[in-house]
Parts: structure tokens; C-alpha cells; sequence
């Protein structure tokens, strides 16, 4: 698909005009009415260590500065957020990131919530592994800290006693922020001494053809949430990358990588049921590709959790496990096989962990952990934090992967690394 | 073999006991439903400054504001939400009780955002972090515990009676993390002074203090509110600021869509 630039600027140009006009009205309500508004920020600086050194990284270390300025107006009826992120990284400038995170202009009325812009839509009911989430953006250029980033998006939310329907349209498509240099060590292509090149010709265009849209009915009954969602969409990974090579520079080979983001037709389902204190969730998603050998497949994940808010003396502590399935119905196993690694499909069948312990109001222990059950692959993730006061908070931690070289962990497995930062709420 | 008799003096006496005992449990269950009913508004909003003091002496100070409303008669529908510190700015906390006992709860934690179901079943677990229970939050149903008077007494100038009361229903026993509660009550203005908790080996686990008495729509609210775990040497300090009782509050209120729309 080539993009095709007039249309593209027209349906941004009439998107920004509409999200101007009501920004402009909310803020004036929010202002003229006076009834709330809010700035605040939060900073972060991070030191990152890798364990083991790699012929293709730049450095070591990393020492990264984020900030996150927010600013809310708000009033009964309407409102405006902008929240801006700014990400310095001091050894590799492919980590260097500024962007806004959300900017949008909501209006609330009687059953109806209207939102309009850049906003992080969340769907479904599972942590980590979220086979019906598909309205946002996530920034892949460290894989194990992904962060989080809204889509351009209108929203329509109505609500009707305990049930509510979802409509989202996404005008426009932006992939995940994904890196292709070798130089990052959670880049997707081999982090191996020689020269890529990135074709974007597979890159949806900018157009409406390439627009996505969502529905999503959610229900609260007889103390069971659930909800039913259709997606028509475009794979913001990878749906899969081919490589060639195309040429020789400095006597290395010259490799053309090329992401291919296909069509999808996701229809979903998730619930979420309390059996006295313990938490039940389940997740799923079927997905029909329109690329015929990776099409189509299923994604379940199911979970159980609990909050022991005096597990021992005044020690709390949050456990969720999850177990999650991504099985082809079709042939999309054997392409898989067959292209390597798939960014898309990290694992057919895995466990998740989350062990958040927390000790006091000072501090606390979080581990993560995920253990891919066919092929071994094992990540583990741990953070100590300390919290001398409310809007102070120090941590250290260290992530540790491992796996064959066929498994994502396993992929990735030199990038065991250990990392301190401080983060500042103001 | 003669008859033994039981002397006719002694069957008085126990009948006598007896009906003192039966009239002093009542008359206990009475003076609690009273201070129960008392203090039960239709609805409020209010602002709250919540001091968690941890057991080196620090302080950790988080503000919001308090919704509730009745649902039905027995049951009522509660909404939190934080507006400091900035770590829980915006989050909040919805609880809908069930007359099964089973009460539907989320969370909402704008960094996530989403609303989460988290399981409300169990009373006896920490509310929001702090020393209260979630059973020292909800209306005391006086029916699911045995309460007796132990003595009068007068407590800080006041004349109260001091009543005892053990969870009896079964749900209650189980999740309960009390096994008795004394209750200080001032049977005047129909007003809770302070309490003290037992857990369920019987030692004594926490201890309340209610302060500051003000009269707002016809009802008696304590200002003030220290609840100090002896256990783990923790206070937490609930202090009500500005209120509205029996002002009408739309159903709307307690919906996940509000509890996402901290104001």
C-alpha cells in the first residue's frame, strides 16, 4: 500500500479542526466555570547495566531522563487533558523520545461520554498478556519497560444502568514504536555486524482505507462483569518481517527488512468474577488475519488473583497468576516455524506471576515473571522500592531472561541487566 | 433412695438470673441498634483527611472524598476517591453491598486506565490501606453477633455503657477478624465513644478512639476517628472535614463511569 498524502493530510486536517473546536469549548467551560484544574508531573531518571557485553551495542549502560508533564481542566460536563513525554536517553539517542502521550477533550452527558484525540483506551480485564486490547500504542524499543501511548481516536461510550457500549474510530494508523536497529539491544532484526536497510513500503497508508474501528458491549450481572467486543483492525506489530538481501556495503551483507502489518477481524470476549476473596478473569480472542498462512488464531488467557491485605504482621501482599494460550487453527504454525521468531506471537502456551509484596508504606517488593511452557523461555523481572516519602520513590532491580534461541526470551537472552532510578511525583 | 429436691429459693434465684441476663441482652442489643440507627444517614459527602502513621512515627497524609447512599434498606453503596497524595491522585474505590454479604468492589487506578473488579467478600481485610477493616466501615448488623453489657462507666466525662459483643452468625464468624469487640457507648446521645478489637487467638488487636462530636441533620458525627493497631504499633487518623448529609446524591454516582471521573 502506498500512502496516499493529500487524503491523509485532509483526514488530519479535519480531525485536529473538530478536537480544536472542542477542545477550545471544554477549556473554556472548564476555565470560565472554574471548577478543576490540575497540573502535575512526574520525573524519572533511570541507570541501566547489562550484564554481558555484545559486539553490536554502543554501551552498557543506559541512563535515561523521562518526564511526564499532565495538565487537566475539568469541569461537571467537560474536560481537556494533555499529557506530554519526553524521554532522554544519554548513551543511545534511538531511545531519545518526544511525544505526546494523550491530548484529548471529553464530554460527558447524561448516559453519553464523547472523547476525542490522542487517548490510551483500554480494553479487556487481563494483565500483561491482553488478547482484546487493541487501542493503543506501545513503545517496544525496551521490551521489558514498554510504555504505554494513546491513538488519535473518537470515542462514544453510552451508558445504561450496569451496561454500556464502547464505539471507537481510529482515523488513522500508527504501528507500535518498534526498534529496527541493531544497535538496540532489543532491536528485532539479528544483532549481528551487518547493515540493514528498512522498506516501509507494507506500511499502511495514511488514509482511511487504513482506519480501524472497535465495539465493545460490556455487561455487570448477578456479580459478574462481561463483555463482548469486535475489532476490525490492523496488526500494530509486525503481523510478519521479511528480510533479503539486497546488497554488500564494507564487504557485509546489506539486509532489507520489511514489517508487513495486515488486516484483522478480532472478535473477543472477557469476564471477571469474585469467589470471596479470591478474583477469577478470563480473556479471549479469535483473529482472522487477512493474510491467508499466519490466519487465523486464538488467544486465551485466564487468571486468579488476590489481595492479602494482612498476609503477615503488617505486610500486604497482591499475587496474579495467569495462563495464557496463542494456538493457529490454521497453517500459521508452520510460517511461523518457518520465519523464526514471531514479534506477534511470542509463545503458544505460557504462566505469569505477579508477586507485589508490600512491607510497609516505605517499602516494597515487586517480581514478575513469565515462563513459556513448550519451549522453556523464562523472563524474571524483580524491583525493590523505597518510599521515603509520598512523592519520592527509589527502586533497584534486575531482569533476568533465558531460553533457546528459537524462544523470545531466549532471543534476548545477553540482555540480563541489573538498573537503579529515583521518580518524582510533583 | 429419697427425691433430691432442689430447694425452691434456688429455682427463684435462677429464674431471676436468668431474666436478668435475658433482660440485660436485650436491653444491650437495644441500646446498639439504637446507636446503629442513629448514626445511619440517607446519604453524604464528605472530605477526608486520612494520617497514616507507621510504627516508626512517620506520617503519611492522603485526602478525598467520601460518597455514600443507601441502596436499599439493608444495604448501602459507597464511592472513595483519592485526591493526594499524587501516587493515588484520582483513584478510587466503589463498593456495592449485597444482602447475600457478597459485595461487588472495584478499583480504579488511573495509571492503568481501567476499572478492576477486586473481590469484596472478605470483612475482615485492611479498607484502602489503612488500620480500619472493612467491617469497622460498614453498618454493624447488630442481629449477627451475641452483645451483652459488661458495666457502666463513665469515659472522658461522659456516662456510657460498656457493651460486649461476639459475631455469631456464621458468615460472620468466618470472616470476621474479630472474636469479640467491646463497645464504649454513650446511650444519651446514642453515640459510639471507642472500641476495642480482639482478634481470634483473643488478643487484643486494635483500639478506637472517636473525637470532636458534632450534630449535622439530626445525627451525632464524630469529627475525628483514631483507630490504632496495638499489634503493629500503626495509627490511622480519619479526620471529616466539610459534609452534605441528607443531601440527594444521583444514582449515577456510584457507577464504574463516575469512578473513573474523580472530582
Amino acid at each position: 500500500m502506498i500512502p496516499k498524502k493529500k487524503e491523509a493530510i485532509s483526514i488530519y486536517f479535519i480531525c485536529i479542526s473538530v478536537y480544536i473546536i472542542l477542545s477550545a469549548v471544554t477549556i473554556h467551560a472548564g476555565v470560565a466555570k472554574g471548577n478543576f484544574y490540575d497540573f502535575s508531573a512526574k520525573v524519572k531518571y533511570d541507570f541501566i547495566n547489562f550484564y554481558q557485553d555484545n559486539l553490536s551495542r554502543d554501551s552498557l549502560q543506559w541512563n535515561e531522563l523521562s518526564v511526564y508533564p499532565k495538565l487537566q481542566l475539568m469541569n461537571k460536563n467537560a474536560g481537556f487533558t494533555a499529557e506530554g513525554f519526553l524521554r532522554k536517553n544519554f548513551n543511545y539517542e534511538g531511545r531519545s523520545l518526544y511525544t505526546m502521550k494523550e491530548t484529548y477533550a471529553n464530554l460527558s452527558l447524561e448516559h453519553i461520554e464523547l472523547k476525542l484525540g490522542k487517548q490510551i483506551i483500554n480494553w479487556g480485564v487481563a494483565d500483561e498478556i491482553k488478547p482484546t486490547d487493541y487501542f493503543k500504542r506501545y513503545d517496544y524499543t525496551d521490551i521489558l519497560r514498554k510504555e504505554e501511548e494513546g491513538i488519535f481516536a473518537f470515542r462514544a461510550t453510552y451508558q445504561l444502568g450496569r451496561a454500556n457500549i464502547d464505539f471507537v474510530w481510529a482515523p488513522v494508523f500508527d504501528t507500535d514504536r518498534i526498534s529496527y536497529d541493531h544497535k538496540n539491544p532489543w532491536a528485532v532484526v539479528p544483532r549481528q555486524e551487518i547493515s540493514f536497510t528498512l522498506n516501509n513500503e507494507h506500511k499502511p497508508a495514511m488514509n482511511l482505507e487504513a482506519s480501524q474501528f472497535g465495539l465493545r458491549a460490556g455487561f455487570e450481572q448477578s456479580g459478574i462483569d462481561y463483555s463482548f467486543t469486535y475489532i476490525y483492525g490492523i496488526d500494530r506489530l509486525p503481523t510478519f518481517i521479511d528480510t533479503q538481501t539486497v546488497g554488500i556495503v564494507e564487504g557485509k551483507p546489506l539486509v532489507e527488512v520489511i514489517p508487513f502489518h495486515e488486516r484483522i477481524h478480532l472478535f473477543g470476549a472477557d469476564w471477571n468474577k469474585s469467589f470471596s476473596t479470591w478474583n477469577f478473569k478470563g480473556e479471549a480472542a479469535y483473529v482472522i488475519t487477512e493474510h491467508p498462512e499466519i490466519s487465523p488464531y486464538f488467544r486465551v488467557v485466564l487468571g486468579i488473583d488476590r489481595n492479602f491485605s494482612r498476609f503477615w504482621s503488617n505486610t500486604e501482599l497482591y499475587v496474579l497468576a495467569q495462563y495464557a494460550i496463542d494456538k493457529f487453527t490454521g497453517k500459521g504454525e508452520e510460517f511461523v516455524k518457518k520465519n523464526g521468531v514471531n514479534f506477534n506471537h511470542l509463545f503458544r502456551q505460557a504462566v505469569t506471576l505477579n508477586f507485589d509484596m508490600k512491607v510497609s508504606e516505605t517499602y516494597s517488593l515487586h517480581i514478575k515473571g513469565i515462563l513459556d511452557l513448550e519451549k522453556g523461555g523464562r523472563l524474571v523481572q524483580s524491583e525493590f522500592r523505597w518510599k521515603p516519602r509520598d512523592s519520592v520513590v527509589a527502586y533497584i532491580g534486575a531482569d533476568y531472561l533465558d531460553g533457546r534461541d528459537e524462544t523470545y526470551f531466549g532471543l534476548f537472552r545477553n540482555n540480563d541487566r541489573f538498573l537503579a532510578g529515583v521518580r518524582l511525583d510533583l | 433412695m429419697g427425691k433430691f429436691k432442689i430447694p425452691t429459693w434456688i429455682i427463684v434465684f435462677l429464674a431471676l438470673l436468668n431474666g436478668y441476663s435475658f433482660a440485660s441482652e436485650t436491653s444491650a442489643v437495644e441500646i446498639m441498634r439504637s446507636v446503629v440507627d442513629q448514626r445511619r444517614t440517607n446519604s453524604e459527602k464528605v472530605d477526608i483527611v486520612m494520617t497514616l502513621i507507621d510504627n516508626q512515627g512517620k506520617k503519611w497524609i492522603r485526602t478525598g472524598r467520601f460518597y455514600m447512599a443507601r441502596k436499599d434498606s439493608e444495604n448501602d453503596v459507597r464511592l472513595f476517591h483519592f485526591f493526594t497524595p499524587p501516587e493515588l491522585a484520582k483513584s478510587g474505590i466503589l463498593t456495592i453491598e449485597n444482602s447475600s454479604g457478597v459485595h461487588d468492589q472495584w478499583l480504579y487506578l488511573p495509571a492503568y486506565h481501567t476499572t478492576r473488579r477486586i473481590a469484596g467478600g472478605n470483612r475482615g481485610e485492611k479498607y484502602m490501606g489503612t488500620d480500619f477493616f472493612y467491617e469497622d466501615i460498614i453498618r454493624i448488623r447488630v442481629d449477627e453477633y451475641k452483645i451483652i453489657e459488661l458495666r457502666k462507666e463513665v469515659k472522658d466525662g461522659i456516662n456510657s455503657v460498656v457493651l460486649e459483643g461476639i459475631p455469631v452468625a456464621d458468615r460472620l464468624k468466618e470472616e470476621s477478624a474479630y472474636s469479640k469487640i467491646i463497645w464504649w457507648v454513650d446511650p444519651q446521645k446514642k453515640t459510639m465513644l471507642g472500641a476495642k478489637y480482639f482478634d481470634k487467638k483473643g488478643n487484643v488487636l486494635k483500639l478506637l478512639e472517636n473525637s470532636d462530636l458534632e450534630f449535622v441533620k439530626g445525627h451525632y458525627i464524630w469529627k475525628k476517628q483514631l483507630m490504632f493497631d496495638v499489634q503493629n504499633n500503626h495509627k490511622t487518623i480519619l479526620e471529616f472535614g466539610k459534609k452534605e448529609i441528607d443531601e440527594p446524591i444521583s444514582p449515577d454516582m456510584f457507577t464504574l463511569r463516575y469512578l473513573k471521573r474523580a472530582q
